[in-house]
């Protein structure tokens, strides 16, 4: 599904001093399966994330995604594949206060009204959220709880990719690990890829890549 | 593909900082369309006076040069007199004898003052023999509702809205400040020109006039003289409907619109700080929404419709609000205050409302100012990550 070439990504492009997040990294990941991206603070692990998921654009190399050159999007056609093809779990839940638990997941749908409301319910039910914890605020539920509804707001769309970014970093071990299940479940069709410095969390991944200092340091695939 | 991004979410569950908005805005209206009632409710009420009265009455005095009567010629002041009352019943033979005009009267007045809401004007009604009365009131359209006609010395008849207006009864004495318990109001009258009239009674000092009762075609006085062979000049005193005309453009309209534009021009700036500063403080504690939206795909234009939106829906409600507000407002105005005064006016002036909603309307375009510079400057997340 994508095919990371070359892929460099410099700070500071006009200082002497350049920083290289991603130096020269190749990548080559599957259309389903559970990806561990792992690596100390500063490897270019997110990095890695921000530009396979078209937030960010590298300085240079090429992103194949479905044979599509992601370098070259306009932003238009950048909008268009992170709304429809990939979904986000990033390391704060980013919920909207001021509303509830499904008006969040549905707030990313692309399909109609009532029948996103009706597949955000689905998510949730899935998730483990009890039904008279649907229509609370951010602010009543707990980090685990958060942390869910935005899972169920990456996958609402049913995405074939799902970049998760420290998805488990505000959770206690138990919700860790319930998280990481989910993701597994949804891997099982899709694509997931966790982005972690928590070795713990990764048991399960169907291929684990480590970095450092903005190059790929190791990768073992399990399946 | 539709766009989620709905303006009602925000507005149904951000009641408290939604109201405060609404609450502000339709103040804010309320008290421009307030304003506005109550300028123009004075400007109409002056009409009668300004612009419809003249229609139907004139008040001239010649000075003697006008009538060709040279003072230095005479003697006596008695033979001077004699001769500008021969002059002048001369000139008020052939007045009578134009065309449009019924009646000349050469008569003391007195005066009569009518109240705004701001500011006043006042005006001069002819004293007349008994037996006259009934004339003037039929050419001035008016009709004695209450109370009887003037049968003696210093009675006097008075519309019921200047009677309002000067808080009077029958049985009050006009102008009692000035002349005493001289004139005293014997009756009512119902008329569109604020009509008073009653009978003399001793000296005033409003003056005396020809009181020239005229058709509308035949009320501008200079062409009138000049049709009788005589040249009004700068030495004549002349209240004719030109002459109510210039005064109403000079001290009414012109000086109430300047008023009434520096009072609405204050509190539109007040307002839009007002809600710039209220609206800003909304976006800065939702920057981390907008940067989710653009991290998930929305296009910056989807959030800025949603803003766009959300911005309607508050001006929509706080109009609709603001215009409740204002009626209730008014009728209790009208009933409480505007009636008791004897002012002429209604509700509606949609000119005025018009103006209102082009002030909220250009409000609305002030806010694209902090709109667009929170949409350039949205972020998505992986930027405030780092």
């Amino acid at each position: 599904m994508f095919e990371i070439k070359n892929v460099s990504m410099i700070y500071d492009m006009n200082s002497d001093d350049k920083m290289y997040a991603l130096n020269g990294f190749d990548l080559t990941l599957p259309d389903s399966g559970l990806v561990g991206i792992i690596g100390p603070s500063g490897s270019g692990k997110s990095t890695l994330m921000y530009v396979m998921s078209t937030l960010k654009t590298p300085t240079e190399g090429s992103i194949v995604y479905n044979g599509q050159e992601l370098t070259e999007l306009s932003n238009k056609q950048r909008e268009h594949v992170r709304r429809n093809e990939f979904g986000f779990v990033f390391q704060k839940h980013y919920l909207i206060p001021y509303m509830t638990a499904v008006d969040n997941v549905v707030v990313a749908a692309t399909s109609e009204k009532n029948e996103a409301e009706t597949e955000a319910e689905k998510y949730l039910k899935a998730l483990g959220l009890k039904e008279r914890e649907f229509g609370k605020r951010p602010s009543k539920l707990s980090g685990g709880q958060c942390q869910r509804v935005a899972i169920a707001r990456a996958m609402i769309n049913n995405p074939k990719v799902v970049f998760a970014d420290e998805p488990t970093a505000s959770l206690d071990h138990e919700n860790a690990f319930n998280v990481m299940k989910i993701l597994k479940k949804y891997s099982e069709k899709r694509l997931v890829i966790v982005v972690t410095h928590d070795r713990s969390i990764l048991s399960d991944v169907d291929m684990l890549v480590e970095m450092w200092d903005g190059k790929l340091s190791s990768m073992e695939i399990s399946r | 593909m539709k766009s989620r991004l709905s303006a009602l979410k925000f507005v149904r569950n951000n009641k408290k900082q939604v109201w405060v908005m609404i609450i502000a805005l339709s103040l804010t209206f309320m008290t421009m369309y307030v304003i506005n009632f109550l300028f123009l409710t004075t400007q109409e009420s002056f009409q009668a006076l300004f612009l419809e009265q003249p229609k139907k009455v004139a008040y001239v005095e010649l000075s003697n040069k006008t009538m060709g009567v040279d003072s230095t010629t005479f003697s006596s002041e008695e033979e001077l007199y004699q001769e500008t009352d021969k002059a002048r019943n001369g000139i008020m033979e052939k007045l009578k004898a134009h065309e449009g005009i019924s009646d000349v009267i050469y008569t003391q007045c007195l005066y009569a003052n009518y109240q705004g809401i701001v500011g006043g004007v006042g005006y001069d009604f002819p004293l007349l023999e008994e037996n006259r009365i009934s004339g003037f009131l039929k050419h001035m359209n008016a009709e004695l509702t209450e109370g009887r006609m003037p049968e003696g010395p210093g009675e006097i008849l008075v519309d019921q809205k200047v009677l309002h207006n000067k808080k009077m009864e029958i049985g009050g004495y006009f102008n009692e400040s000035t002349y005493g318990e001289v004139f005293q109001v014997v009756g009512v009258l119902d008329s569109d020109y604020l009509t008073c009239v009653g009978t003399p009674r001793g000296y005033t000092n409003s003056g005396w006039y020809m009181v020239i009762l005229c058709e509308e075609e035949h009320a501008e006085m200079a062409k009138v003289f000049h049709d009788i062979g005589i040249e009004l000049t700068e030495y004549d005193t002349v209240y004719d409907r030109a002459d109510w005309a210039d005064m109403y453009k000079e001290l009414v309209t012109d000086q109430l619109d300047a008023a009434l534009l520096a009072i609405l021009t204050v509190v539109i700036i007040f307002l839009a700080i007002s809600i710039l500063v209220a609206y800003v403080s909304f976006m800065r504690s939702r920057v981390n929404e907008y940067c989710l939206y653009s991290s998930i795909g929305f296009a910056r234009k989807d959030i800025y419709e949603m803003m766009m939106r959300e911005i309607g829906i508050i001006f929509g409600l706080s109009i609709v609000i603001g215009a409740a507000v204002t009626v209730v407002i008014m009728v209790l105005l009208g009933h409480f205050m505007l009636d008791s005064l004897g002012l002429v006016y209604h509700y509606f002036y949609p000119e005025h409302l018009l103006r209102i909603l082009t002030a909220f309307l250009a409000i609305v375009g002030f806010l694209q100012v902090p709109v667009i510079v929170t949409i350039n400057n949205i972020k998505t997340i992986d930027m405030i990550e780092e």
